[in-house]
Protein backbone atom coordinates (compact mmCIF):
# COMPACT_ATOMS: atom_id res chain seq x y z
CA UNK A 1 0.00 0.00 0.00
CA UNK A 2 1.50 3.32 -1.00
CA UNK A 3 0.82 6.72 0.57
CA UNK A 4 -2.00 7.77 -1.70
CA UNK A 5 -3.79 4.45 -1.23
CA UNK A 6 -3.45 4.83 2.53
CA UNK A 7 -4.90 8.33 2.38
CA UNK A 8 -7.76 7.16 0.19
CA UNK A 9 -8.64 4.41 2.66
CA UNK A 10 -8.59 6.82 5.60
CA UNK A 11 -10.75 9.33 3.71
CA UNK A 12 -13.26 6.65 2.74
CA UNK A 13 -14.27 6.54 6.42
CA UNK A 14 -14.74 10.28 6.62
CA UNK A 15 -18.17 11.12 5.35
CA UNK A 16 -19.97 14.48 5.18
CA UNK A 17 -16.70 16.33 4.77
CA UNK A 18 -16.49 19.32 2.51
CA UNK A 19 -14.01 19.30 -0.35
CA UNK A 20 -11.74 21.69 1.51
CA UNK A 21 -11.84 19.61 4.68
CA UNK A 22 -11.07 16.46 2.68
CA UNK A 23 -8.06 18.14 1.05
CA UNK A 24 -6.86 19.39 4.41
CA UNK A 25 -6.99 15.88 5.91
CA UNK A 26 -5.18 14.44 2.90
CA UNK A 27 -2.45 17.11 3.12
CA UNK A 28 -2.05 16.54 6.85
CA UNK A 29 -1.64 12.79 6.43
CA UNK A 30 0.79 13.12 3.52
CA UNK A 31 2.85 15.68 5.39
CA UNK A 32 3.01 13.43 8.39
CA UNK A 33 4.10 10.47 6.28
CA UNK A 34 6.64 12.58 4.41
CA UNK A 35 8.23 13.70 7.68
CA UNK A 36 8.50 10.13 8.87
CA UNK A 37 10.00 8.88 5.61
CA UNK A 38 12.55 11.70 5.64
CA UNK A 39 13.51 10.88 9.21
CA UNK A 40 14.05 7.24 8.30
CA UNK A 41 16.05 8.18 5.20
CA UNK A 42 18.25 10.34 7.41
CA UNK A 43 18.88 7.30 9.59
CA UNK A 44 20.14 5.40 6.56
CA UNK A 45 17.06 3.47 5.50
CA UNK A 46 16.55 3.05 1.80
CA UNK A 47 13.45 4.51 0.15
CA UNK A 48 11.31 1.38 -0.09
CA UNK A 49 12.03 0.26 3.44
CA UNK A 50 11.36 3.73 4.77
CA UNK A 51 7.99 3.76 2.98
CA UNK A 52 7.11 0.33 4.30
CA UNK A 53 8.02 1.19 7.89
CA UNK A 54 6.09 4.43 7.67
CA UNK A 55 2.94 2.69 6.45
CA UNK A 56 3.23 0.17 9.26
CA UNK A 57 3.68 2.93 11.82
CA UNK A 58 0.63 4.85 10.60
CA UNK A 59 -1.66 2.03 11.74
CA UNK A 60 -4.89 0.58 10.41
CA UNK A 61 -6.41 3.13 7.97
CA UNK A 62 -9.96 2.11 8.89
CA UNK A 63 -9.35 2.78 12.57
CA UNK A 64 -7.56 6.05 11.83
CA UNK A 65 -10.48 7.08 9.61
CA UNK A 66 -13.06 6.32 12.30
CA UNK A 67 -11.09 8.23 14.94
CA UNK A 68 -10.68 11.22 12.64
CA UNK A 69 -14.39 11.21 11.82
CA UNK A 70 -15.08 12.00 15.48
CA UNK A 71 -13.21 15.27 14.99
CA UNK A 72 -15.82 16.43 12.50
CA UNK A 73 -19.13 16.55 14.38
CA UNK A 74 -22.20 17.31 12.27
CA UNK A 75 -23.84 19.69 14.75
CA UNK A 76 -21.80 22.74 13.81
CA UNK A 77 -22.64 22.27 10.15
CA UNK A 78 -26.32 22.37 11.12
CA UNK A 79 -25.68 25.58 13.08
CA UNK A 80 -23.99 27.11 10.05
CA UNK A 81 -26.83 26.06 7.73
CA UNK A 82 -29.57 27.38 10.00
CA UNK A 83 -27.66 30.65 10.49
CA UNK A 84 -27.29 31.14 6.74
CA UNK A 85 -31.01 30.49 6.19
CA UNK A 86 -31.77 33.02 8.94
CA UNK A 87 -29.46 35.58 7.31
CA UNK A 88 -31.20 35.16 3.97
CA UNK A 89 -34.61 35.50 5.62
CA UNK A 90 -33.60 38.66 7.48
CA UNK A 91 -32.10 40.24 4.37
CA UNK A 92 -35.20 39.42 2.34
CA UNK A 93 -37.46 40.70 5.08
CA UNK A 94 -35.48 43.91 5.40
CA UNK A 95 -35.04 44.75 1.74
CA UNK A 96 -38.15 43.39 0.05
CA UNK A 97 -40.42 46.15 1.27
CA UNK A 98 -40.03 49.82 0.38
CA UNK A 99 -41.36 50.85 3.78
CA UNK A 100 -38.55 48.90 5.42
CA UNK A 101 -36.00 50.73 3.32
CA UNK A 102 -37.54 54.02 4.47
CA UNK A 103 -37.23 52.84 8.06
CA UNK A 104 -33.45 52.90 7.72
CA UNK A 105 -33.67 56.64 7.05
CA UNK A 106 -36.09 57.13 9.93
CA UNK A 107 -33.75 55.28 12.28
CA UNK A 108 -30.85 57.45 11.21
CA UNK A 109 -32.87 60.65 11.66
CA UNK A 110 -33.99 59.52 15.07
CA UNK A 111 -30.38 58.97 16.11
CA UNK A 112 -29.19 62.33 14.82
CA UNK A 113 -32.16 64.40 16.00
CA UNK A 114 -32.04 63.13 19.54
CA UNK A 115 -28.61 64.76 19.83
CA UNK A 116 -29.13 67.71 17.48
CA UNK A 117 -32.85 68.49 17.29
CA UNK A 118 -33.77 70.45 14.18
CA UNK A 119 -35.08 73.98 14.17
CA UNK A 120 -38.77 74.75 13.63
CA UNK A 121 -38.22 75.68 9.98
CA UNK A 122 -36.75 72.24 9.22
CA UNK A 123 -39.59 70.44 10.93
CA UNK A 124 -42.26 72.55 9.34
CA UNK A 125 -40.70 71.94 5.93
CA UNK A 126 -41.07 68.20 6.53
CA UNK A 127 -44.60 68.40 7.89
CA UNK A 128 -47.08 66.61 5.70
CA UNK A 129 -50.12 68.82 6.28
CA UNK A 130 -51.13 71.57 6.50
CA UNK A 131 -48.68 73.55 4.44
CA UNK A 132 -47.62 77.09 5.09
CA UNK A 133 -47.34 76.96 8.87
CA UNK A 134 -45.06 79.66 10.21
CA UNK A 135 -43.23 79.36 13.52
CA UNK A 136 -43.97 81.89 16.23
CA UNK A 137 -41.69 84.86 15.75
CA UNK A 138 -40.29 86.47 18.87
CA UNK A 139 -37.80 85.74 21.61
CA UNK A 140 -36.37 82.23 21.46
CA UNK A 141 -34.47 80.44 24.18
CA UNK A 142 -32.83 77.01 24.07
CA UNK A 143 -33.82 74.74 26.93
CA UNK A 144 -33.13 71.11 27.70
CA UNK A 145 -35.92 69.56 29.72
CA UNK A 146 -36.32 65.79 29.53
CA UNK A 147 -38.97 63.50 30.99
CA UNK A 148 -39.31 59.77 30.61
CA UNK A 149 -42.85 58.77 29.72
CA UNK A 150 -43.25 55.04 29.58
CA UNK A 151 -40.61 53.80 27.16
CA UNK A 152 -40.31 57.20 25.52
CA UNK A 153 -38.39 60.35 26.26
CA UNK A 154 -39.97 63.77 25.87
CA UNK A 155 -37.43 66.50 25.32
CA UNK A 156 -38.28 70.19 25.23
CA UNK A 157 -35.46 71.88 23.41
CA UNK A 158 -36.71 75.35 22.54
CA UNK A 159 -39.24 77.85 23.80
CA UNK A 160 -40.33 80.89 21.86
CA UNK A 161 -42.58 83.74 22.94
CA UNK A 162 -43.94 86.10 20.36
CA UNK A 163 -46.81 86.60 18.03
CA UNK A 164 -48.06 84.03 15.62
CA UNK A 165 -48.85 84.54 12.03
CA UNK A 166 -52.60 84.97 11.65
CA UNK A 167 -52.67 82.74 8.59
CA UNK A 168 -50.95 79.99 10.53
CA UNK A 169 -53.47 80.29 13.32
CA UNK A 170 -56.27 80.05 10.81
CA UNK A 171 -54.75 77.05 9.06
CA UNK A 172 -54.25 75.13 12.26
CA UNK A 173 -57.86 75.83 13.15
CA UNK A 174 -58.94 74.53 9.79
CA UNK A 175 -56.90 71.42 10.30
CA UNK A 176 -58.03 70.68 13.81
CA UNK A 177 -61.71 71.40 13.27
CA UNK A 178 -61.94 69.53 10.01
CA UNK A 179 -61.69 70.84 6.47
CA UNK A 180 -65.42 71.02 5.90
CA UNK A 181 -65.76 73.86 8.43
CA UNK A 182 -62.50 75.43 7.45
CA UNK A 183 -63.77 78.77 6.22
CA UNK A 184 -65.77 79.49 9.34
CA UNK A 185 -62.96 78.35 11.58
CA UNK A 186 -60.47 80.51 9.74
CA UNK A 187 -62.59 83.61 10.29
CA UNK A 188 -63.03 82.82 13.96
CA UNK A 189 -59.33 82.18 14.43
CA UNK A 190 -58.29 85.34 12.66
CA UNK A 191 -60.24 87.60 14.94
CA UNK A 192 -59.30 85.76 18.11
CA UNK A 193 -55.65 85.02 17.64
CA UNK A 194 -54.16 87.70 15.47
CA UNK A 195 -51.55 89.54 17.50
CA UNK A 196 -52.04 87.25 20.48
CA UNK A 197 -48.90 86.78 22.55
CA UNK A 198 -48.11 83.08 22.17
CA UNK A 199 -45.58 80.65 23.61
CA UNK A 200 -44.42 77.84 21.37
CA UNK A 201 -42.59 74.87 22.83
CA UNK A 202 -40.52 72.77 20.44
CA UNK A 203 -40.61 69.21 21.63
CA UNK A 204 -39.13 66.01 20.32
CA UNK A 205 -40.25 62.58 21.41
CA UNK A 206 -38.21 59.45 20.92
CA UNK A 207 -37.95 55.92 22.25
CA UNK A 208 -35.42 55.21 24.98
CA UNK A 209 -33.89 52.53 22.78
CA UNK A 210 -32.78 53.88 19.39
CA UNK A 211 -35.01 52.45 16.68
CA UNK A 212 -38.01 51.96 18.95
CA UNK A 213 -41.40 53.29 17.86
CA UNK A 214 -42.92 56.28 19.63
CA UNK A 215 -46.28 55.61 21.27
CA UNK A 216 -49.14 57.25 19.35
CA UNK A 217 -50.86 58.62 22.49
CA UNK A 218 -47.82 60.80 23.12
CA UNK A 219 -48.68 62.76 20.02
CA UNK A 220 -52.42 62.85 20.55
CA UNK A 221 -52.59 63.42 24.31
CA UNK A 222 -49.87 65.99 24.83
CA UNK A 223 -51.16 69.49 25.41
CA UNK A 224 -49.73 72.86 26.40
CA UNK A 225 -51.51 75.38 28.58
CA UNK A 226 -50.78 78.72 30.13
CA UNK A 227 -50.67 79.51 33.85
CA UNK A 228 -54.39 80.24 33.68
CA UNK A 229 -55.16 77.01 31.93
CA UNK A 230 -55.64 78.56 28.47
CA UNK A 231 -54.89 76.41 25.47
CA UNK A 232 -54.76 77.15 21.81
CA UNK A 233 -57.23 74.43 21.14
CA UNK A 234 -55.22 72.31 20.33
CA UNK A 235 -52.20 73.36 18.37
CA UNK A 236 -50.08 70.40 17.50
CA UNK A 237 -47.74 70.20 14.58
CA UNK A 238 -45.16 67.57 14.03
CA UNK A 239 -43.20 65.66 11.48
CA UNK A 240 -45.30 62.57 12.00
CA UNK A 241 -43.87 60.85 8.95
CA UNK A 242 -41.12 59.42 11.13
CA UNK A 243 -42.56 56.90 13.58
CA UNK A 244 -39.32 56.77 15.58
CA UNK A 245 -38.93 60.48 16.27
CA UNK A 246 -41.53 63.14 16.45
CA UNK A 247 -40.98 66.84 16.61
CA UNK A 248 -44.04 68.53 17.96
CA UNK A 249 -44.79 72.21 18.45
CA UNK A 250 -47.25 73.07 21.13
CA UNK A 251 -48.63 76.56 21.44
CA UNK A 252 -50.35 78.28 24.27
CA UNK A 253 -51.61 81.85 24.55
CA UNK A 254 -49.71 83.75 27.24
CA UNK A 255 -49.99 87.15 28.86
CA UNK A 256 -47.32 89.64 29.92
CA UNK A 257 -45.94 88.60 33.29
CA UNK A 258 -46.37 84.86 32.73
CA UNK A 259 -43.26 82.94 33.70
CA UNK A 260 -44.02 79.47 32.41
CA UNK A 261 -46.32 77.26 30.39
CA UNK A 262 -47.19 73.68 31.27
CA UNK A 263 -47.15 70.57 29.15
CA UNK A 264 -49.61 67.92 30.23
CA UNK A 265 -49.88 64.32 29.25
CA UNK A 266 -52.34 61.73 30.52
CA UNK A 267 -52.73 58.21 29.25
CA UNK A 268 -53.85 54.99 30.91
CA UNK A 269 -53.48 56.38 34.40
CA UNK A 270 -50.07 57.92 33.77
CA UNK A 271 -50.00 61.68 34.28
CA UNK A 272 -47.02 63.84 33.46
CA UNK A 273 -46.70 67.58 33.95
CA UNK A 274 -43.76 69.59 32.68
CA UNK A 275 -43.33 73.29 33.46
CA UNK A 276 -41.35 75.20 30.86
CA UNK A 277 -39.97 78.55 31.96
CA UNK A 278 -40.57 81.35 29.47
CA UNK A 279 -37.77 83.64 28.33
CA UNK A 280 -37.88 86.68 30.61
CA UNK A 281 -37.50 89.07 27.76
CA UNK A 282 -40.33 87.62 25.74
CA UNK A 283 -43.03 87.48 28.41
CA UNK A 284 -42.49 90.91 29.83
CA UNK B 1 8.09 31.06 2.29
CA UNK B 2 4.43 30.70 1.47
CA UNK B 3 2.32 31.09 4.53
CA UNK B 4 -0.12 28.26 5.05
CA UNK B 5 -3.70 29.43 5.14
CA UNK B 6 -5.41 28.44 8.35
CA UNK B 7 -8.55 26.44 7.73
CA UNK B 8 -11.43 27.53 9.91
CA UNK B 9 -12.96 24.72 11.89
CA UNK B 10 -16.61 23.81 11.70
CA UNK B 11 -17.12 25.19 15.15
CA UNK B 12 -15.50 28.51 14.36
CA UNK B 13 -17.51 28.85 11.15
CA UNK B 14 -20.73 27.92 12.94
CA UNK B 15 -20.13 30.44 15.71
CA UNK B 16 -19.32 33.19 13.20
CA UNK B 17 -22.41 32.49 11.10
CA UNK B 18 -24.65 32.31 14.17
CA UNK B 19 -23.24 35.59 15.49
CA UNK B 20 -23.75 37.31 12.13
CA UNK B 21 -27.32 36.02 11.89
CA UNK B 22 -28.05 37.19 15.42
CA UNK B 23 -26.68 40.67 14.79
CA UNK B 24 -28.67 40.99 11.55
CA UNK B 25 -31.81 39.75 13.28
CA UNK B 26 -31.45 42.21 16.16
CA UNK B 27 -30.84 45.11 13.77
CA UNK B 28 -33.78 44.18 11.55
CA UNK B 29 -36.14 43.68 14.46
CA UNK B 30 -35.05 46.76 16.37
CA UNK B 31 -34.67 49.29 13.56
CA UNK B 32 -36.90 47.98 10.80
CA UNK B 33 -39.46 46.18 12.97
CA UNK B 34 -39.51 43.27 10.58
CA UNK B 35 -38.31 39.65 10.55
CA UNK B 36 -40.30 38.94 13.69
CA UNK B 37 -40.02 35.25 14.38
CA UNK B 38 -42.77 34.96 16.98
CA UNK B 39 -46.33 36.33 16.92
CA UNK B 40 -45.91 37.70 20.43
CA UNK B 41 -43.15 39.98 19.10
CA UNK B 42 -45.69 41.49 16.71
CA UNK B 43 -48.09 41.95 19.62
CA UNK B 44 -45.41 43.73 21.63
CA UNK B 45 -44.79 46.04 18.68
CA UNK B 46 -48.47 46.95 18.54
CA UNK B 47 -48.46 47.56 22.29
CA UNK B 48 -45.45 49.84 21.96
CA UNK B 49 -47.33 51.95 19.43
CA UNK B 50 -50.38 52.06 21.67
CA UNK B 51 -48.35 53.19 24.67
CA UNK B 52 -49.24 50.13 26.72
CA UNK B 53 -46.64 48.57 28.96
CA UNK B 54 -46.14 45.56 31.20
CA UNK B 55 -48.76 43.38 29.60
CA UNK B 56 -49.16 39.65 29.78
CA UNK B 57 -50.78 37.40 27.23
CA UNK B 58 -54.14 36.35 28.58
CA UNK B 59 -55.47 34.30 25.67
CA UNK B 60 -54.49 33.38 22.16
CA UNK B 61 -56.99 32.49 19.51
CA UNK B 62 -56.33 31.18 16.04
CA UNK B 63 -58.80 32.22 13.35
CA UNK B 64 -58.25 29.87 10.42
CA UNK B 65 -60.80 31.65 8.25
CA UNK B 66 -58.93 34.95 8.23
CA UNK B 67 -55.76 35.86 6.32
CA UNK B 68 -55.04 32.48 4.76
CA UNK B 69 -55.28 30.72 8.04
CA UNK B 70 -52.45 32.54 9.77
CA UNK B 71 -54.42 35.07 11.82
CA UNK B 72 -53.66 34.82 15.52
CA UNK B 73 -55.58 37.03 17.92
CA UNK B 74 -53.92 37.87 21.19
CA UNK B 75 -55.69 39.18 24.23
CA UNK B 76 -53.09 40.88 26.39
CA UNK B 77 -53.63 42.88 29.53
CA UNK B 78 -51.91 45.12 32.03
CA UNK B 79 -53.40 46.63 35.18
CA UNK B 80 -54.68 49.60 33.17
CA UNK B 81 -55.55 48.23 29.76
CA UNK B 82 -56.76 45.26 27.77
CA UNK B 83 -55.65 44.90 24.18
CA UNK B 84 -56.90 42.63 21.43
CA UNK B 85 -54.29 42.45 18.67
CA UNK B 86 -54.31 40.33 15.57
CA UNK B 87 -51.11 39.18 13.95
CA UNK B 88 -50.48 37.30 10.75
CA UNK B 89 -47.63 35.46 9.14
CA UNK B 90 -46.02 36.67 5.93
CA UNK B 91 -42.86 35.82 4.06
CA UNK B 92 -41.27 38.65 6.06
CA UNK B 93 -42.20 37.12 9.41
CA UNK B 94 -45.02 37.90 11.80
CA UNK B 95 -46.66 41.28 11.54
CA UNK B 96 -49.25 43.05 13.66
CA UNK B 97 -52.45 44.29 12.05
CA UNK B 98 -54.94 46.03 14.30
CA UNK B 99 -55.23 46.55 17.99
CA UNK B 100 -58.35 47.32 19.94
CA UNK B 101 -57.41 49.09 23.15
CA UNK B 102 -59.60 49.13 26.21
CA UNK B 103 -58.80 51.71 28.86
CA UNK B 104 -59.45 50.10 32.25
CA UNK B 105 -58.30 52.97 34.46
CA UNK B 106 -61.86 53.98 35.29
CA UNK B 107 -63.42 52.25 38.24
CA UNK B 108 -66.14 50.27 36.49
CA UNK B 109 -67.57 46.83 37.25
CA UNK B 110 -67.11 45.72 33.67
CA UNK B 111 -64.90 46.88 30.81
CA UNK B 112 -65.81 45.70 27.33
CA UNK B 113 -64.91 46.35 23.72
CA UNK B 114 -65.92 45.07 20.32
CA UNK B 115 -63.69 44.41 17.33
CA UNK B 116 -65.44 44.08 13.99
CA UNK B 117 -63.79 42.29 11.09
CA UNK B 118 -65.70 42.40 7.84
CA UNK B 119 -64.97 39.43 5.62
CA UNK B 120 -64.08 40.33 2.06
CA UNK B 121 -64.03 37.66 -0.62
CA UNK B 122 -62.39 39.98 -3.15
CA UNK B 123 -63.53 42.28 -5.93
CA UNK B 124 -64.40 39.48 -8.31
CA UNK B 125 -66.56 37.58 -5.87
CA UNK B 126 -70.29 37.61 -6.42
CA UNK B 127 -70.96 38.11 -2.72
CA UNK B 128 -67.98 40.27 -1.85
CA UNK B 129 -68.66 41.18 1.80
CA UNK B 130 -70.02 37.88 2.88
CA UNK B 131 -70.01 38.19 6.64
CA UNK B 132 -68.66 39.75 9.78
CA UNK B 133 -66.48 38.35 12.48
CA UNK B 134 -67.22 39.98 15.82
CA UNK B 135 -64.94 39.82 18.82
CA UNK B 136 -66.21 40.81 22.25
CA UNK B 137 -63.59 41.11 24.92
CA UNK B 138 -62.96 42.78 28.22
CA UNK B 139 -62.31 42.55 31.91
CA UNK B 140 -64.71 41.85 34.77
CA UNK B 141 -63.74 43.84 37.86
CA UNK B 142 -66.85 43.39 40.00
CA UNK B 143 -66.70 40.05 41.83
CA UNK B 144 -70.50 40.01 41.98
CA UNK B 145 -70.69 39.52 38.22
CA UNK B 146 -70.96 35.83 37.46
CA UNK B 147 -72.02 35.87 33.83
CA UNK B 148 -71.46 38.23 30.93
CA UNK B 149 -74.29 38.41 28.44
CA UNK B 150 -73.80 39.94 25.01
CA UNK B 151 -76.94 41.31 23.41
CA UNK B 152 -76.25 41.31 19.72
CA UNK B 153 -78.34 43.35 17.32
CA UNK B 154 -80.17 40.86 15.14
CA UNK B 155 -81.83 41.75 11.84
CA UNK B 156 -85.67 41.50 11.88
CA UNK B 157 -85.64 38.47 9.59
CA UNK B 158 -83.03 36.65 11.62
CA UNK B 159 -83.70 32.93 11.84
CA UNK B 160 -82.58 31.53 15.16
CA UNK B 161 -80.48 28.43 15.08
CA UNK B 162 -80.73 25.67 17.64
CA UNK B 163 -79.74 26.86 21.10
CA UNK B 164 -79.96 30.55 20.20
CA UNK B 165 -82.32 33.00 21.88
CA UNK B 166 -83.55 36.28 20.48
CA UNK B 167 -85.01 38.77 22.93
CA UNK B 168 -86.50 42.08 21.75
CA UNK B 169 -84.42 42.13 18.61
CA UNK B 170 -81.23 41.09 20.34
CA UNK B 171 -79.53 37.77 19.94
CA UNK B 172 -78.33 36.65 23.38
CA UNK B 173 -74.85 35.22 23.71
CA UNK B 174 -73.02 34.29 26.88
CA UNK B 175 -69.32 35.06 27.06
CA UNK B 176 -67.33 32.61 29.16
CA UNK B 177 -65.35 34.27 31.94
CA UNK B 178 -61.90 32.97 32.69
CA UNK B 179 -59.33 33.93 35.28
CA UNK B 180 -55.74 34.80 34.54
CA UNK B 181 -53.09 36.52 36.66
CA UNK B 182 -55.63 37.24 39.38
CA UNK B 183 -58.14 39.01 37.13
CA UNK B 184 -61.20 37.86 35.23
CA UNK B 185 -61.49 38.32 31.47
CA UNK B 186 -63.76 37.26 28.66
CA UNK B 187 -63.29 36.80 24.94
CA UNK B 188 -66.06 35.74 22.63
CA UNK B 189 -66.09 35.63 18.87
CA UNK B 190 -69.18 35.38 16.75
CA UNK B 191 -69.55 34.98 13.04
CA UNK B 192 -72.45 37.12 11.84
CA UNK B 193 -73.76 36.32 8.38
CA UNK B 194 -74.36 39.93 7.34
CA UNK B 195 -71.68 42.59 6.86
CA UNK B 196 -73.62 45.42 8.59
CA UNK B 197 -70.69 46.12 10.83
CA UNK B 198 -70.29 49.86 11.05
CA UNK B 199 -73.49 50.91 12.79
CA UNK B 200 -73.66 48.19 15.35
CA UNK B 201 -75.09 48.94 18.76
CA UNK B 202 -74.54 45.73 20.66
CA UNK B 203 -74.97 45.74 24.39
CA UNK B 204 -73.40 43.92 27.30
CA UNK B 205 -75.00 42.92 30.57
CA UNK B 206 -73.08 41.75 33.63
CA UNK B 207 -75.27 39.51 35.76
CA UNK B 208 -74.84 38.28 39.32
CA UNK B 209 -75.43 34.75 40.57
CA UNK B 210 -79.16 35.38 40.86
CA UNK B 211 -79.32 36.46 37.22
CA UNK B 212 -79.94 40.12 38.01
CA UNK B 213 -78.20 42.75 35.95
CA UNK B 214 -75.34 44.48 37.77
CA UNK B 215 -74.35 46.71 34.88
CA UNK B 216 -75.39 47.20 31.28
CA UNK B 217 -74.08 49.45 28.53
CA UNK B 218 -73.57 49.66 24.81
CA UNK B 219 -70.28 48.05 23.86
CA UNK B 220 -67.85 50.58 22.39
CA UNK B 221 -66.38 49.53 19.07
CA UNK B 222 -62.60 49.59 19.45
CA UNK B 223 -61.75 48.72 15.88
CA UNK B 224 -63.25 48.03 12.47
CA UNK B 225 -61.32 46.51 9.62
CA UNK B 226 -61.72 44.37 6.56
CA UNK B 227 -59.98 41.03 6.19
CA UNK B 228 -59.44 39.87 2.65
CA UNK B 229 -59.67 36.22 1.99
CA UNK B 230 -57.12 35.76 -0.74
CA UNK B 231 -56.93 32.60 -2.79
CA UNK B 232 -55.05 29.68 -1.33
CA UNK B 233 -51.31 29.90 -1.92
CA UNK B 234 -51.18 33.68 -2.27
CA UNK B 235 -49.49 35.84 0.31
CA UNK B 236 -51.59 36.79 3.30
CA UNK B 237 -53.55 39.87 2.34
CA UNK B 238 -53.78 43.11 4.22
CA UNK B 239 -56.79 45.17 4.75
CA UNK B 240 -58.28 48.36 3.57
Amino acid sequence: MNRSEYCAQVLSHLRRLSRREREAVRAELEEHMEDRVCALLDLGYDQSLAEERTMAAMGDPAQVGREMAKQYPRGWNVVTGVSLVLCVFVMFSALSSSSNRKMIGYAWDSLVYRVFPPGPETVIAGTVSPRGIEPVSGVTEAVDIRRTIGDNVLRVYQITVGTQDSQTAAKTRIYEDGYQDGALAAEAAKSQEEGQLTAEAAVCIYHKIPGGLVAMPLFNNLTAESQRGDQQVPFRRGAVANPMMWQVFLRSPVQPGDDHITLRYAWLGERVTVDIPLPEEGAS
Amino acid sequence: MRRKKKLSTRRRRGVRCAAAALVLLILAQNFLHTALLLPIQAVRLAEEQNGVQDTRAVRRQWEPELLNGTALFYLTASDNAVLLTDTYLTARGWQPRYSGLLDCTEDKPLHAGERIVTLDAGEDAENRYYGTHLFFYGRVDDPAIETVEIRLQAPPDYETAEGETVDQGYLLLTAPIFQKNGRRYFLLDYRAPSPDSVKRADRIVGRNAAGNGVTSFQIPVTGVNIARRTPRGAEAGGST
